[in-house]
């Protein structure tokens, strides 16, 4: 049985009575990589901060192996905006971060500088390079001192597709509890093994596989339509979910959703199911 | 431990002096003044010391109140020192290097100042100022550093207000002091005024060594105000 790295347990968190944070708990196992999906403002940042002692919680505790007790020496953290000094080089913050770290720079610039593409902006300034530069930098101060467990605030904000793949591989060339937040909705169901959604400050679902996740939906696909009252009374006996305008009703092949549809429009798309459409299914259940 | 401190103090160097509007205020403009208020007095030599040891009270003054103080609270408003705390050395070594480069950038001015003086004024500093100069400018960036750290985390979530209260601070302690010229031969009441301030019991130790009681004060209250509020700070999210 895998043991469990961080244990969050009962987590509540307000301030000036407002409820940011509500009761979760959640357990993140050894060699886990851990996706924690929602919108902005839902509380994914406030929990990364609980769990890394940033701010102490109205209730509940962390514990990291069973212990109340925090050690970052095996932790490699990503802040959502990474403090780096804007004034020096991007390769005199990576210099300088490694006599922090104790590790060998020329090390650090073998194994990581063409994952990263950090040549090309070796010596431009922090503050000159766009955010997914400086989000490149950041991530690789979170790997090079090579952690066992990574806590990653929006690590593929900005970041090009291409690049989150090769940027993970390394992340996963060895056995690591990697604990992430974000709101790329593909990158998460590709790299997750297990995911929850965060809404409101509260847990909505049982972390699982984002496959699992899909197929927990109604159906497969989903047919996507203008909301209108009339359309909402014609499908109102099937499930669907209402976003941005949009019916986004969950449609399986074999069914008359398609037909009773056709007979008051053909202004309609078909889609397969995401994990998007989970998040937003889950919200209006609550 | 030692290779740390070197690299902090090496980067936060780098990074001072990559910024034109510090070395400036830093470096040049000192300078600048004092040639031009030490030719306006016609460059007697009692002048010239009294305005070479003033200069660097202002510098002391300016340098604490605004390359300390308000550094450190943006690096705690944009999270490095959270992110510091997180890795594997004590942060007191980041902040002790901070302090140090800004010592060496205030040692570098003052010895660009004497070096002025002697090649403008033909004023030797003699081994005894060096030594009042030394002592001065610890004790004045302790002072001035605090003082500028209170004003910083007083309004932690106002940077208008910090940027204008330390602005506001410095001009008052700066001419009601006796840095440029001794106030009191214009008015007792500013140079009462000027007495309470911190700049000129650091003016009295840059002078003649003397030690002036107020200077006992500012050693000890800024840095306590500022212990309260930064634990008063570590108890809620910026």
């Amino acid at each position: 049985m895998e043991k469990t790295e961080i244990a969050i347990s009962n987590i509540s968190y307000n301030i000036k009575g407002k409820v940011i944070l509500k009761n979760i708990s959640l357990d993140i196992k050894e060699g886990d990589s851990f996706g924690l999906l929602g919108e902005n403002g839902a509380g994914k940042s406030t929990l990364i901060d609980v769990i890394l002692g940033d701010i102490s919680p109205s209730e509940g505790n962390i514990y990291f192996k069973n212990n109340l007790k925090r050690h970052f020496d095996n932790m490699g953290i990503l802040y959502n905006n990474m403090p780096l000094f804007r004034m020096l080089k991007a390769g005199e913050v990576i210099k300088y971060f490694s006599t922090l770290y104790k590790i060998d720079y020329t090390e650090v610039k073998k194994r990581y500088f063409e994952i990263f593409e950090i040549e090309r902006i070796n010596n431009s300034f922090i503050q000159a390079l766009s955010d997914g530069e400086k989000k490149r930098i950041g991530l690789l101060l979170t790997i090079m001192h090579e952690p066992d467990m990574l806590i990653l605030d929006e690590p593929f904000a900005n970041i090009d597709p291409l690049m989150i793949n090769r940027i993970w591989n390394s992340f996963k060339q060895r056995k690591r509890t990697i604990f992430f937040t974000t709101h790329n909705w593909e990158a998460a169901a590709k790299f997750s093994d297990k995911i929850c959604f965060i809404y409101k400050g509260k847990i909505i679902n049982e972390p699982l596989h984002p496959l699992k996740i899909i197929k927990s939906l109604p159906a497969s696909k989903k047919i996507i339509l203008k909301a209108d009252t009339k359309t909402l009374k014609n499908i109102s006996d099937y499930q669907y979910y209402e976003y941005d305008g949009n019916l986004n009703v969950f449609f399986d092949h074999g069914t008359d959703l398609l037909n009773l549809i056709k007979s008051f429009t053909y202004n309609f798309s078909v889609q397969d199911v995401d994990l998007k459409d989970a998040y937003l299914y889950y919200i209006k259940r609550i | 431990m030692i290779k740390i401190l070197i690299q902090t103090i090496y980067y936060q160097l780098i990074i001072s002096l990559r910024i034109k509007k510090s070395v400036f205020f830093t470096i040049v403009f000192p300078i600048f003044l004092f040639i031009i208020f030490g030719a306006l007095w016609g460059g007697q030599k009692e002048y010239i010391s009294f305005l070479l040891s003033g200069i660097i009270g202002m510098i002391l003054a300016s340098e604490g109140l605004f390359a300390i103080g308000p550094v450190i609270k943006i690096y705690y408003s944009n999270g490095l020192i959270k992110y510091l705390r997180k890795m594997p050395f004590n942060i007191l070594l980041y902040f002790s290097g901070l302090i140090i480069s800004r010592l060496i950038i205030v040692s570098f001015s003052v010895a660009m100042l004497c070096i002025t003086a002697k090649l403008i004024f033909g004023f030797t500093v003699s081994s005894y100022n060096v030594l009042n100069y030394i002592l001065g400018t610890f004790l004045g960036i302790y002072i001035f550093s605090f003082i500028g750290l209170d004003i910083a985390f007083w309004g932690i979530r106002k940077d208008a207000f910090s940027d204008l209260s330390t602005n506001f601070v410095l001009f008052v302690i700066l001419f009601t002091s006796n840095a440029f010229y001794p106030v009191g031969d214009f008015s007792k009441a500013i140079y009462f005024i000027g007495n309470i301030l911190p700049l000129n019991p650091v003016l009295s130790i840059l002078r003649d060594n003397s030690f002036n009681l107020s200077l006992l004060f500012w050693l000890i209250v800024p840095s306590l105000i500022f212990y309260f509020l930064f634990n008063k700070i570590n108890l809620s999210r910026i």
